[in-house]
């Protein structure tokens, strides 16, 4: 197994920008590691047919996720990771996930959550959270779509005042 | 990315294949080494063929290129299906072109020849027409069917 992308998007696999991503880095298994779309099987339907033809879909809760990734759940596979947001993340590192590098997608705005890019949006634990990534030495990458503007999204959050 | 050995030319009638070849920039980026080729009101298959000859004539000379055209019987499926044999380039042409097919089509041309690159864009845009009404209520059937259960 080999885990080949690790993303950050609260649309999960959302088409627009799934299918650049899979096919760019040669993607046969998308994993969403997510609590509530894991129970719910008409979202897990719906994104089943977002991801692109011919790629397998594991939609499973964070810790079923966690599990898989940190002992090789998908031998045969070169994996793109999917979670919602930072803390997801950082429960999938907790279980012994390997990340190194995360591409930062789309983090839901709304009332209460502070504006850190364009596309990402954080509440106070969720800043903590990528502060906690950053501080543990993980490289974060804001950007859309592959081959677009890459922001350096370690930058971004160191400077903001730790919460 | 380097630059692709397959030209992918979307053939349609009318702003169609503008339409679409803009609109998958939203999903893939910019594509390099596509055009998309109109026909319109009152034009004929004269006018057709030329234009996609000087599209053509942008690739290299031992690049191959993918048409990708609206209807299976049409001018531009004509017209695509005439270069098919006979011009001493290596040309395939699919039909029903939608946004699913044009996109695998422009992501894939790394890692495929171009008869591969045909069977994948046919499957794409097969796989791209799902009846999501029927799955979704398949799909609560199933959760339904658990919950009275437990």
């Amino acid at each position: 197994m080999k885990i080949a992308l690790v993303r950050v998007d609260d649309r999960l696999i959302h088409g627009q920008v799934v299918l650049g991503w899979v096919r760019m880095v040669g993607a046969t298994r998308i994993v969403v590691a997510d609590d509530d779309v894991a129970k719910d099987e008409m979202q897990k339907t719906l994104m089943r047919f977002a991801a692109p033809t011919g790629v397998e879909t594991s939609i499973v809760s964070v810790e079923e996720a966690g599990a898989a990734l940190a002992h090789d759940g998908f031998p045969d596979d070169t994996v793109m990771v999917l979670a919602r947001g930072p803390r997801e993340l950082a429960r999938l590192m907790a279980a012994g996930v390997p990340v190194t590098k995360v591409n930062v997608g789309n983090v839901r705005a709304a009332p209460g959550r502070e504006r850190l890019t364009k596309e990402v949006a954080a509440d106070p634990d969720d800043l903590a959270a990528w502060q906690a990534l950053d501080a543990a030495g993980v490289t974060l990458e804001a950007v859309w779509i592959p081959g677009g503007a890459v922001t350096d999204f370690n930058r971004v959050v160191r400077a903001r005042v730790r919460t | 990315m380097e630059t692709p050995r397959i030209g992918v030319l979307v053939i349609c009638h009318g702003g169609l294949a503008a339409a679409l070849l803009e609109t998958v920039s939203m999903l893939v980026g910019p594509p390099a080494k596509a055009w998309a080729v109109g026909l319109m009101p009152g034009e004929g298959v004269e006018d057709l063929e030329t234009k996609v000859r000087v599209a053509l004539g942008r690739l290299a000379p031992s690049d191959g290129a993918l048409c990708l055209v609206d209807i299976p019987g049409g001018v531009p499926a004509r017209v695509a299906g005439a270069l098919t044999a006979g011009t001493g380039r290596a040309v395939e042409t699919i039909s029903g072109v939608n946004l699913p097919m044009l996109a695998e089509a422009l992501l894939r041309r790394d890692d495929a020849d171009l008869p591969a690159l045909a069977e994948l864009a046919v499957r794409a845009g097969r796989d791209g027409v799902v009846d999501l009404g029927a799955a979704l209520r398949a799909a609560a059937a199933r959760a339904a069917a658990r919950s009275s259960r437990s």
